[in-house]
């Protein structure tokens, strides 16, 4: 039996498209086939100094052409990739390199400060390596490797259901857990994607968020999968990122909302050429059909389509087709083809349309586990379902609908309230341009909803306003007792609110107005 | 337990129900059924099954034209943790008595016509483990699911584990069962809704049988993206051609004989076909002027496939419609002749005789690995283990591939002869030649021909003697124990003797020189 594997999938491109660009980057191109010799020297030079099958490595690299020929020849060799996130703060990276078990670190030579931290606290990664920069004495420099077919040398069977990463959670709850993904999950989420996005072989694809996101990794894979280009930009910055459209021909762009917003809020945006996009994702959360509209004109000749999924599916579970964008503005679509999803209540009785449950998910692309957290692992697959933690409904037609995490819902007097219906109509008062709602500790209710606001620039609101704007608009349990306001809402990379972050910022003695 | 990302195929009608239960999934004639109607009765159909003792792995045999009891059949099975094995409705009763003792099915369904070709079956008892479509009472198909809860279950079946048995002619004369795996269902219905482009709202016409390859291939690939399928069975150009209008059909599969056929049918004006976009056809062998006529004529997109049984559903190669764009170019023509550029789940490539892999432009054998490969012939492991000797299937094409990809077929190493779609052996008719007393060597090759693309010509020597048989008593006699299809439409020859070379072998390409005028 063929195992479809990620390092399968960069062979069989370069056989069928050895000419086709296959990387764009700052620091160079590379075609497929080049890609592919690139990559099997840089194992063979790996395995010179010891990685080998099964090892856990820990990369922290921003995007471009050493990455990309990096991760290729960890994955060809066996190796187990841990992508660390750079915005990470204090024990965060040490956890993830000691969580993950990983031997072996490799990094961009600019995070030498993070090393240096993580450095003190990892004694069991017995082999760092440095690239872009001098090594010091206890490291390796990535270019320097010497790498050459040694006389003996086998690749290592590797199966489609060995390991391929593991990517660490975002943390919207709790401490990051690492979600293993095998070469099987990872190509049927590329599968799935090539089938049902708007994506086509010759694409040219932009891969601008950093690789331990795992729909960027998700992206590169299904470049692979389809032989698509992808065009690396290593820092996100708007003014440059159209310039990069426009010069590199893009074809294909992807982010979540937050970040298209501040796309649309560049002051000259018509001087970019973007007719060679074609084709527009959004992920993460729901996109305001205003956005919607806004980017179809920005990008006359492209269709914009939606996703919904977690680092638990690579990023799949289901997906809102074009012609349906504005149709079902707040919906995340229909499930891909290759995903069931079932809609839950507490017992696990099937719901049906209309009713909101939590959201299970089963496909191919589901990952197997948390490392290392059989306890996580059980909680989260019993029934042979993934439980997403998510609240959903479906309609009359199919479509989904994410309500809210499970973990973000607020009880107050034993009453179910979805934060997001309260945030749906702050949004709405002319001086809110961001809000997000959790509960507050309440000794009476249990819990109080609790907002936490952006407030337009130069507009200034006092908090009875904010709360008498619901008067008419939602049920007397469901209003805000107490509001705060902050210059801006703690997101994940992913572009995420993290609640968590807003319940423990708020003091167990908060009074209500 | 299961984990959450085992690929089992019998979960999509389960899926459809809850995404459109209220859309039409099946049309035959005037019968409709939505895909919430399909999958209670499949939940039905499955409990029935293990009602009456069916046991994980256990097959489910059905003899049948096209018709929605040979889905719900499928799809029942699936969920029972079963085998679906449908047969070949032309076969002869012999032939349909072979597949049944090799396939040990613990159930045979059959449409009532098609009770005499069971006639020589030992063992079969109705009501027990036979039930019969088209008939009321305790026999009937529909008996299975009475009074059998509709909820759903789960077989408890992995990733490897049988789905589907499909029978082919084997080489050697005697059936052979490829097994199909839910791991090739669902990776090849995936690739096929890729490469056909196919999207939720298609409906598609289904007129080849749904107990081959292809058949089965478009009713897995409709069914996975929730479309609404079109059953025909039989193909009448007009009543196809009206269907396409009535049932506003927007994708379909086409053999060339069929597509042949639409082309030349005198009504072809006389129809609205304007909601038809896409046409699947098989691409192997498709003649180039049948396509070129097709292109010139029709405003379809077309794509080529090119599948084995042994690759399920899932095709070795595909031609796809940007190919078929012609813009003048001799490349672009010359393209038209090939099977397009390898599968998508799939890996192609061109072995010699030693299974070295050769350059490009070299001329070997088609050789294909994937998740779409069967797992091996049932219960012929040496036939398995030389089909996919060295992780590779085996094709018998022999053909190469150019610097784009695209691969051609140049000859076929089997002497398969596929007429009009379907596969036949010579060695069957071969077999079925000598079981006459008379006879006392036959050899058969293919021609083409045509309408059928290729129809097998049967070369006779008799042994001495008074009271010989000819062609017109051979042919009848080859009727009793052949399907239709498999008849030598090519004729019957009665020569004084058979080419051989020095080993004994019958030389068949001399053979294929002795009548070239008529075939042309």
């Amino acid at each position: 039996m063929l195992h479809m594997t990620i390092p399968y999938l960069l062979e069989r491109a370069a056989r069928k498209y050895p000419d086709r660009e296959a990387v764009v980057s700052e620091t160079g191109r590379l075609t497929y086939r080049q890609w592919l010799k690139n990559s099997d020297r840089l194992a063979w030079a790996l395995h010179t100094i010891g990685v080998k099958k099964g090892d856990r490595v820990t990369t922290l690299f921003l995007n471009g052409r050493t990455v990309l020929e990096l991760y290729l020849a960890l994955l060809k060799l066996g190796a187990v990739l841990v992508p660390l996130n750079m915005r990470l703060t204090a024990e965060e990276p040490s956890h993830i390199v000691k969580n993950s078990d990983a031997s072996v670190f490799i990094y961009e030579h600019q995070f030498r400060p993070i090393v240096d931290t993580v450095r003190r606290n990892t004694p069991r990664v017995n082999q760092w390596v440095v690239s872009g920069g001098e090594p010091d004495s206890e490291e390796a420099s990535l270019e320097a490797l010497q790498g050459h077919n040694q006389e003996g040398f086998a690749w290592p069977d590797l199966l489609e259901n060995d390991a391929a990463c593991i990517m660490y959670t975002a943390g919207t709850t709790g401490k990051p857990k690492g979600v293993v993904h095998s070469h099987r999950t990872c190509t049927w989420a590329a599968a799935a994607a090539a089938a049902e996005v708007d994506l086509a072989p010759d694409y040219r694809v932009a891969l601008v968020f950093p690789l331990f996101h795992v729909a960027a990794f998700a992206l590169l894979v299904t470049n692979l999968y389809l032989g698509c280009t992808t065009v690396t930009v290593a820092k996100f910055d708007p003014a440059k990122l159209m310039e990069t459209v426009q010069r590199a021909r893009i074809n294909r762009l992807v982010f979540p909302p937050t970040v298209w917003n501040f796309i649309l809020q560049l002051p000259d945006l018509n001087r970019y050429d973007t007719s060679s996009v074609r084709s527009l994702g959004s992920g993460a959360e729901p996109m305001l059909a205003h956005t919607k509209r806004r980017l179809m004109e920005v990008f006359p000749n492209a269709k914009l389509g939606e996703t919904y999924g977690m680092t638990e599916t690579m990023a799949v579970i289901s997906t809102l087709k074009p012609s349906d964008v504005l149709e079902k503005t707040d919906s995340v679509g229909k499930p891909f083809h290759c995903v069931e999803v079932r809609i839950v209540d507490e017992q696990g009785c099937d719901l049906p349309a209309g009713h909101i449950g939590e959201i299970l998910v089963r496909g191919p692309n589901v990952t197997a586990g948390y490392y290392q957290n059989p306890q996580a692992t059980k909680e989260a697959f019993t029934d042979g379902w993934l439980h997403t933690g998510d609240l959903g409904e479906t309609d009359e037609d199919g479509f989904l609908y994410i309500r809210d995490r499970k973990k973000d819902m607020i009880i107050s007097g034993g009453e179910n309230i979805y934060p997001r219906e309260i945030e749906e109509v702050l949004a709405t008062h002319p001086k809110v341009q961001e809000v997000a709602v959790v509960g507050a500790p309440d000794p009476v209710w249990g819990q109080q909803v609790h907002a936490t606001v952006v407030l337009r620039p130069d507009v200034v609101c006092a908090q009875e306003e904010i709360i008498l704007h619901c008067r008419n608009k939602l049920a007397g349990f469901k209003r805000p007792r107490s509001v705060t306001f902050v210059a801006a809402l703690p997101r994940s990379p992913a572009g995420k609110v993290l609640k968590r972050v807003l319940r423990d910022d708020l003091a167990p003695d908060i009074s209500a107005p | 337990m299961q984990s959450p990302n085992t690929m089992l195929f019998s979960y999509v009608p389960e899926k459809n129900a809850k995404n459109c239960g209220d859309k039409v999934y099946l049309i035959e004639g005037s019968r409709r059924l939505t895909f919430g109607e399909f999958n209670r009765r499949t939940n039905q159909l499955a409990r029935g099954f293990l009602a009456r003792g069916l046991r994980l792995g256990d097959r489910v045999c059905i003899l049948n034209h096209n018709a929605v009891e040979n889905v719900q059949a499928f799809f029942g099975a699936l969920k029972a943790g079963g085998v679906f094995c449908p047969m070949n409705a032309r076969l002869a009763p012999p032939e349909v008595a072979a597949i049944v003792a090799d396939a040990e099915p613990a159930f045979v369904i059959a449409g009532h016509e098609y009770l005499p070709k069971l006639s020589e079956i030992p063992n079969l008892d109705a009501g027990k483990n036979l039930f019969v479509i088209g008939r009321e009472g305790a026999d009937s198909f529909d008996s299975l699911l009475d009074g059998h809860s509709a909820e759903r279950i789960e077989p408890d079946r992995g990733d490897d584990d049988l789905a589907a048995l499909i029978y082919t002619s084997g080489t050697t004369g005697k059936p052979k069962g490829v097994m199909w795996t839910h791991r090739n269902l669902f990776s090849s219905a995936h690739a096929s809704a890729i490469s056909r482009r196919t999207r939720s709202i298609d409906v598609a016409l289904v007129a080849a049988p749904i107990y081959q390859a292809a058949g089965v291939g478009t009713i897995l690939a409709s069914t996975f993206r929730g479309n609404t399928v079109v059953l025909l069975n039989k193909f009448d150009p007009a009543d196809y051609l009206a269907t396409i209008e009535s049932e506003r059909v927007t994708t379909a599969l086409l053999i060339p004989v069929m597509l042949l056929k639409l082309l030349e049918c005198p009504e072809l004006a006389d129809f609205d076909l304007s909601s038809l976009r896409t046409v699947c056809y098989g691409s192997a062998p498709m003649p180039v002027n049948v396509l070129k006529r097709a292109l010139a004529r029709f405003d379809w997109r077309f794509v080529g496939a090119c599948g084995a049984t042994e690759t399920s559903a899932g095709y070795i190669a595909i031609l796809g419609e940007y190919d078929h764009m012609l813009d003048g170019s001799p490349e672009m023509e010359a393209r038209l002749r090939s099977i397009g550029h390898e599968s998508i789940n799939a890996e192609v490539r061109i072995f010699d005789d030693e299974d070295r892999e050769l350059p490009t432009g070299e001329i070997g054998e088609i050789v294909i690995r994937g998740n779409n490969v069967m797992a091996g012939y049932w219960r012929q492991p040496d036939l398995t283990a030389e089909a996919l000797r060295h992780g590779w299937y085996h094709t018998g094409d022999v053909g190469y591939m150019d610097e784009q990809g695209y691969i051609f077929l140049v000859d076929r190493k089997k002497e398969l002869i596929i007429s009009g779609g379907f596969n036949v052996y010579p060695k069957e008719i071969e077999d079925a030649l000598q079981s006459h007393p008379a006879v006392l060597q036959a050899a058969v090759v293919g021609r083409t021909h045509p309408i059928w693309g290729e129809t097998p010509i049967a070369f006779v020597v008799l042994r001495p003697g008074k009271h010989l048989p000819d062609d017109q008593q051979l042919m009848a006699m080859l009727r009793e124990k052949l399907a239709d299809f498999k008849l030598p439409k090519g004729g019957i020859h009665f020569i004084p003797e058979l080419p051989m070379n020095a080993a004994g072998k019958v030389v068949k390409h001399e053979l294929k020189q002795l009548y070239p005028e008529r075939f042309v």
